[in-house]
């Protein structure tokens, strides 16, 4: 067992010192005094080149990769699921969000330390989770679904800020995608006491920890304090992410790869696991670096390592996964399963009402509005012509919202994960990467052409989903770790592209932020229609909506051919998204939150569920058209933007009730 | 002697304005694009909608966009109700903001008009964008003489600057250690060659004429470093202090120059203006 994990440590070593052997002969240090790192000799080129530049590099990305795969194990064994990665906690985003607002707002705080106001960023969103999450003594699946909400938060506000400053911080879009240039020791010498502190710490705690692999209460009959522990074991996995993040940028994916590797190699217990676990993600890391630099420039743009190795570790992902036997998900199903005690009943009446209520909403808001001077109602102005730029794009926001929470409530409950939505299970994305190359491939010119990328993009997608997932029955983890990696894979091409600073790049943002921008009358139609059957059909199904949550066993039990379902509802769900992202971009986060919202509003039977959810989301989305055009007029902010703002908050009051 | 660059500036601009009453202002136009923006600011003709127009004064800086002109919002999706209001008679996009145009030609023609595409900047191209803008706003005189007299600008320009210059490595710093360097197809080259400087970048670059580089790669290279500003916030801080880019200053033989921002991305009167700041710099630097 013990000799899988060492042969590819000593095959990846070899191979590290195969390419830093070649590095330094090629430039002719191998026999010459240059080959001490830490001496420079300023009359020689090639020394100042290998001490201040090459050498602390190869340092830092074992640092950091070491650094990044131990946050990775913490987090993994505290919150007990398998895709929790130092990004599932809103760090990243975080620091990202904090470097922003200093850069426009206050840029002597930059001027005083640029590492400093990351670190602050990545801290205040981890203070953010843990408040958010006390009450539940830090239990794993709200920690998670609070790092998803504040992630998703961080993530909208950013987005809005980069649309409109993108001179000011297109700098900082490099840091985003992991750059390891080193032109001194100052990082390195940053990274390694911190690291090693919190290391030792790390040791000191595994034994308590390794009592987590226990249920709950076995671990609380032994006397350990889950909450302090949690607390302890998180922290430390901030804060080592958080310096990585701080000194070197955002690096994907070796968190999530590293400990995964080793536990597909069949390594249990805790202690090798960490150990094993550091060393490959060390190595990693190094690797990637090392392969990277031998890159010539492609296109005039710097490949960087943070985003290339989240690019290269996707498809690694994408092929282990049918390797990765997964424990099932038992905490996910205490939140999703749990019934309030007043279930909601939903009655004729009240859906009249909702109803109403959204007629009423469209009406006022396709009237009133910021117009160039100033508030104005078009009943006592009388310019109707502008309605002709208002309906079409409300009621696509109306429609697309429907969609999909209804997507959303469909992947949420098949898969019995309150993280999963179409965003996550990677629909999105894929479209998202059908785009970037449409846009790059120069075939934007028509509106008709994004649409058809978009498409491409969503049906390969669909196709990989159901190829690496069909074998397992579409286990609902399997089919959301897939979404992690594609959705990795998206998130690497598009901080690579943004990272080249090529103009272009912020018409895709554009567009990729989920705006109603391109609808017009002429794409209403199609998209009603589709609406209107893909919602039917959606509750055509609600009966196995209801069995498949209580589980694999339950719903055969009960007679239902579980596959067959979970591949039809699947597909349901992927057409849904489609349609609606084709509409308001791929990031609205609507399919997370309308269903979520539905339920922290007490709708729990899948029918009801379905109904509140769409029309929370198509509400959710109507307000945040309207509410986008009027903020920051004339500058324009993207709808699903705009409703992640919004949804977000109310999420997170209600996570509290939770 | 140093001193007459700024006036000469000041008195280029002074001409170039002073076409700008002569004719009447015939044609409403809206602009989505900067760099036509500065163009028809040069040719005296003020659009009724730029877009962004405050972060244009920020980071274009002359010709300044005069009050009356209305904000459009974004670049990438500038406000249609406010440009339906607005009626223009023609609204002017690059092929970067083509997939508006479905949107934009339902309120008036849209006039497409290109300058930064693979291997096409150069000073005639220049000529040509601001002849074919001239010709669509009716203002071809204006752009004869815009044309005269930045050629002529250049000719002074290039009696002045100190005789023996070395290659220019031109670069604008993203963060403390990544730089955007200009060569083949950018503007700022077109304006070196214009007053008869080299660039130093010989590699690969965009449309826009640069290559985004991380500054370990710029050790080889025997130039005149110019940097152009803004630089981030913390990067001057940081240089100082970085014993890399100091070596790799040391290097070249020559002190690095920094030079006020200009528009990395412009037509003629940002071409013309860092040509002007360019050759200050290099006299400072000679005296």
């Amino acid at each position: 067992m013990r000799a899988l994990p060492t042969t590819l440590i000593l095959a990846l070593a070899v191979l590290i010192a195969l390419l830093m052997g070649s590095h330094l002969a090629n430039v002719g240090a191998l026999n010459s005094p240059f080959i001490n790192p830490f001496a420079t000799d300023w009359h020689s080129r090639t020394s100042v080149a290998l001490t201040l530049t090459w050498w602390p590099r190869l340092f830092s990305t074992l640092l950091c990769g070491a650094a990044l795969a131990v946050a990775g194990v913490l987090m993994q064994q505290v919150l007990r699921n398998p895709i929790a990665s130092p990004s599932t906690l809103g760090i990243a985003s975080g620091a990202s969000f904090s470097l922003m607002l200093a850069t426009l707002y206050a840029p002597w705080l930059m001027s005083f330390s640029h590492s400093l106001v990351a670190l602050a960023g990545g801290i205040i969103s981890m203070g953010l989770v843990f408040a958010l999450s006390w009450r539940r003594a830090l239990s794993p699946t709200i920690v998670v679904i609070a790092g998803l909400v504040i992630n998703l938060y961080f993530g909208a506000f950013s987005t809005v800020l980069l649309m409109l400053n993108q001179e000011k911080l297109s700098g900082l879009m490099i840091w985003g995608a992991g750059s390891l240039t080193q032109t001194g020791w100052d990082n390195v010498e940053y990274l390694w006491p911190r690291i090693l502190v919190a290391v030792i710490i790390a040791f000191i705690f595994l034994k308590p920890l390794s009592l987590l692999e226990l249920t709950e209460s076995g671990a609380k009959s032994l006397g350990v304090s889950l909450t302090k522990l949690r607390f302890i074991c998180l922290g430390l996995a901030v804060l080592l992410t958080s310096w990585v993040v701080a000194s070197v940028g955002i690096i994907g994916f070796i968190g999530l790869a590293a400990p995964a590797i080793t536990r597909l190699m069949g390594v249990r217990r805790l202690v090798p696991k960490l150990v094993i676990s550091m060393i490959l993600g060390a190595l990693l890391l190094t690797l990637t670096d090392l392969l990277i630099q031998l890159l010539p420039g492609i296109l005039a743009m710097v490949i960087q390592t943070g985003a290339a190795t989240a690019a290269l570790g996707a498809p690694l992902m994408l092929w282990l996964l049918p390797k990765l036997t997964l424990r099932h998900q038992t905490q996910a199903h205490t939140v999703l399963t749990r019934h309030h005690h007043q279930v909601s009943r939903l009655n004729r009446s009240s859906i009249l009402w909702t109803c109403c209520a959204l007629v009423i909403g469209f009406c006022l808001f396709a009237t009133l509005s910021v117009q160039t001077d100033g508030w104005q109602w078009l009943l006592l102005q009388g310019d109707w012509s502008m309605l002709e730029w208002r309906v079409p794009r409300l009621l696509a926001a109306l429609l697309a919202g429907v969609m999909l929470a209804v997507a959303g409530t469909i992947i949420q409950r098949l898969s019995g994960n309150p993280m999963a939505s179409p965003e996550v299970i990677g629909i999105s994305s894929g479209i998202a990467i059908g785009l970037i190359v449409t846009i790059y491939a120069g075939l934007a010119s028509s509106t008709m052409g994004l649409y058809l990328g978009g498409l491409i993009g969503a049906l390969l997608t669909m196709g990989l989903i159901i190829l690496l997932n069909h074998k397992s029955g579409f286990q609902p983890e399997q089919v959301l770790l897939t979404g992690v990696a594609i959705t990795a894979l998206m998130n690497a091409v598009q901080t690579l592209i943004l990272a080249g600073g090529d103009p272009r790049s912020y018409a895709f943002l554009a567009w990729l932020s989920g705006s109603t921008y391109y609808v017009t009358s002429d794409t209403l139609l199609p998209l009603a229609v589709a609406t209107l059957a893909l919602v039917s059909l959606g509750f055509l199904f609600s009966k196995w909506l209801d069995i498949l949550p209580l589980g694999q066993s339950t719903a055969q039990s009960l007679g239902m051919r579980v596959s067959r379902a979970r591949l039809i509802l699947l597909l349901l769900a992927a057409c849904l998204t489609v349609a609606a992202t084709l509409v308001v971009g791929p990031l609205s986060f609507i399919g997370l939150m309308a269903p979520h919202l539905a339920r922290l509003l007490g709708f729990s039977r899948a029918r009801e569920h379905l109904i509140a959810s769409a029309l929370v989301g198509g509400l959710l989305m109507l307000l945040s058209d309207w509410l986008g055009r009027q903020w920051l007029y004339p500058q324009e902010i993207p709808a699903g933007m705009v409703a992640s703002i919004i949804g977000g908050l109310y999420l997170m009051w209600g996570l509290r009730r939770l | 002697m140093k001193r007459i660059f700024p006036y000469l500036f000041a008195l280029f601009i002074a001409f170039v304005a002073s076409i700008a009453p002569a004719q009447e202002q015939d044609i409403k136009i809206a602009v989505i694009d900067w760099t036509q923006v500065e163009t028809l600011l040069a040719l005296g003709v003020q659009p009724v909608g730029a877009a962004q127009i405050a972060d244009y004064n920020a980071w274009v800086k002359a010709p300044e966009i005069p009050e009356g002109t209305v904000d459009l919002g974004l670049r990438t999706q500038p406000n249609l109700e406010r440009l339906s209001e607005l009626k223009p008679d023609q609204i002017f996009i690059s092929p970067m903001f083509q997939s508006l145009t479905p949107q934009l030609s339902r309120i008036a023609p849209v006039n497409n008009i290109t300058l930064y595409t693979k291997n096409n900047v150069s000073w005639q191209a220049l000529e040509a964008y601001t002849r074919t803008i001239a010709k669509d706003t009716h203002r071809e005189d204006a752009a004869e003489t815009l044309i005269q007299s930045a050629r002529d600008t250049f000719v002074s320009l290039s009696t002045q600057r100190p005789v023996e210059v070395a290659p220019l490595l031109m670069v604008q710093f993203m963060d403390a250690r990544h730089v955007r360097v200009f060569g083949n197809n950018s503007m700022y080259k077109v304006a070196a060659d214009q007053i008869g400087l080299k660039s130093a970048w010989q590699g690969d670059t965009n449309s826009w004429g640069f290559a985004l580089v991380s500054i370990d790669k710029l050790i080889d290279l025997k130039a005149q470093i110019v940097v152009i500003e803004p630089l981030p916030a913390g990067v001057k801080q940081h240089l100082e202090q970085d014993a890399f880019w100091q070596y790799l200053v040391k290097q070249t033989g020559y002190p690095a120059l920094t030079i006020p921002a200009v528009w990395s991305f412009g037509a003629i009167p940002s071409t013309v203006r860092f040509a002007t700041l360019l050759t200050s710099a290099l006299n400072e630097e000679a005296h």
